[in-house]
């Protein structure tokens, strides 16, 4: 028996009501990534890179305060040191100025600085590390003073 | 026609989703444990108890109380107790021991579940490896 | 078939929609929460621990490694902190020893580094012999400082420790001396070439064992 189409009091059908839901959640997910990465997530990239970034800068200023050697003379020692190659998605740089180690990276947000407590014998520190290089210390015996270097070792000659 | 509770998928999915979203939340509101600070501390005072002990003068004959210890198996089994009480007199009191010599150890059992120090002093008879951990 | 179906729905839907809003917010509130209590500054932890590193190691602070001056450390300046540890020098600081507070800077309550030290004060002991050719002398301390005063008419021409020469004058010692036998062994003097009259001081180290403790906050 055949039924006639009939005629009810549905506001719309199942197949139209299914594909509005659809878009509401396809709608509700846009407008919740478009403001959380507008806002929140950049945001929280910044915090966490600039944690890392005092990390990575205070580990590498205890490494170099530990590889100067105690009271001898006529070292030359090379430390090798461990930076995370890159942070918050890119490569940055530590410089030394007026004996400090300082942090350069394009985001202002990871910027650090970390004082070096060195002895009275050190009497220089220079040098510069990119973070995608394979960063050793090297600690050298000069005439007046011991030398502090950031170097890589490709500058070394692979020691 | 029997009424059968109507559940609707919908709020099923909601549920779902919501569930997911407590999980990722409950992973960064646990927090992270703080025991590398622990460890650093307990190194410095395993450090310290060897670079102390590592230049005290003997209590009876070689350079150092150290490397007295570490002569023989025989001076170290003479000397075990004095060293014993001298780490304990050295270390604060909230610390537990153990010095192993390649003579043999003193010190309490060290146990496997909690933070320790360690530190380790080369003398002329050996390696001699402290162990300190929060009682 | 219920009517109403359809327009249920579309409500669960909304109604599934704050629910997940909320919950994305909730989120993001505990985020929050947990970056603040993640912040372990490191720089305060590696400022104490500088500190307290150089205190132990330094030439103007200790003796020898681990072992305090008494004297330069009962005494110590904004002056002598903020050269040895630069890491410090624009931070409220608190540099105890044992009970006392050696010296104090602002109110910290931030990381604390502490060490296991001995603090060394010098003791003098002082005496006088009359020494023959030949005569052995013992120190019964261990010191790496002695001090030898020669009195007038002394006629020794060679003073050994352990059996080496550290002061010799063919025509007599005369005056007064320092010598510095090795810290690892007992000291025996011996005098050959004459007689004299000799006022020995030397200055050994006693030394107590303490705990420094470092507080450094921002």
């Amino acid at each position: 028996m055949s039924r006639d189409l009939v005629e009810d009091e549905r506001a719309l059908t199942p197949a139209i009501g299914k594909a509005l839901e659809l878009g509401i959640v396809v709608l509700f997910v846009g407008v919740l990534t478009t403001a959380l990465y507008g806002g929140a997530v950049p945001e929280y990239r910044d915090v966490v890179g600039g944690e890392v970034g005092d990390r990575a800068i205070v580990a590498a200023a205890e490494r170099v305060e530990n590889a100067v050697p105690p009271r001898v003379s006529d070292v030359r020692t090379v430390h090798s040191v461990d930076l995370p190659r890159s942070i918050r998605g890119e490569n940055y740089g530590i410089a030394v100025e007026n004996r400090t180690l300082v942090l350069d990276h394009p985001s202002p947000a990871v910027d650090a600085r970390a004082r070096l407590a060195l002895p009275d014998r050190v009497n220089s520190v220079d040098g510069a590390w990119r973070s995608s290089d394979d960063t050793v210390v090297l600690v050298t015996d000069g005439a007046d003073g011991l030398h502090v270097e950031l170097a890589t070792r490709e500058q070394l000659g692979g020691e | 026609m029997t009424d059968r509770g109507q559940l609707s998928l919908t709020m099923v999915e909601a549920g779902l989703g919501v569930l997911l979203l407590f999980a990722a939340t409950a992973t960064f509101a646990l927090g992270l444990p703080a025991a590398g600070v622990e460890s650093a501390q307990l190194d410095r005072y395993a450090d310290d108890a060897g670079t102390v002990l590592s230049r005290e003068p003997p209590r009876h004959e070689g350079l150092t109380r150290l490397s007295e210890v570490t002569r023989s198996a025989s001076a170290f089994e003479r000397e075990r107790d004095a060293l014993a009480h001298r780490v304990e007199r050295i270390l604060p009191e909230n610390l537990m021991y153990r010095v192993v010599t390649p003579h043999g150890a003193v010190g309490f059992q060290r146990p496997t579940n909690v933070p320790t120090g360690r530190a380790t002093v080369p003398t002329v008879g050996g390696r001699v490896t402290i162990w300190v951990w929060y009682a | 078939m219920s009517s109403r179906r359809a327009q249920a729905n579309l409500l669960s839907l909304a109604v599934a929609l704050t629910a997940l809003v909320s919950a994305a917010t909730l989120g993001l509130v505990v985020a929050d929460g947990a970056l603040a209590g993640a912040d372990r500054d490191p720089g305060q932890r590696r400022a104490a621990g500088a500190v307290a590193e150089r205190l132990v190691s330094a030439e103007a602070t200790t003796v020898r490694e681990n072992v305090l001056d008494g004297e330069v450390i009962a005494d110590l300046s904004v002056a002598t902190i903020a050269e040895l540890a630069p890491p410090a020098a624009n931070r409220s600081i608190r540099v105890q020893l044992g009970e006392e507070t050696l010296f104090e800077r602002g109110d910290p309550t931030g990381a604390t580094v502490e060490r296991v030290v001995l603090v060394a004060e010098r003791t003098t002991r002082s005496r006088s012999a009359a020494v023959g050719d030949g005569d052995d002398l013992t120190l019964p301390r261990r010191t790496d400082r002695v001090e030898l005063t020669f009195a007038a008419g002394s006629t020794v021409e060679t003073v050994r420790v352990n059996g080496r020469i550290v002061l010799h004058d063919s025509g007599g010692l005369a005056g007064q001396f320092v010598i510095e036998p090795s810290r690892y062994e007992t000291a025996t003097l011996r005098f050959e070439g004459g007689t004299a009259q000799v006022g020995i001081e030397s200055t050994p180290l006693r030394t107590e064992k303490a705990t420094l403790r470092v507080t450094v906050d921002d």
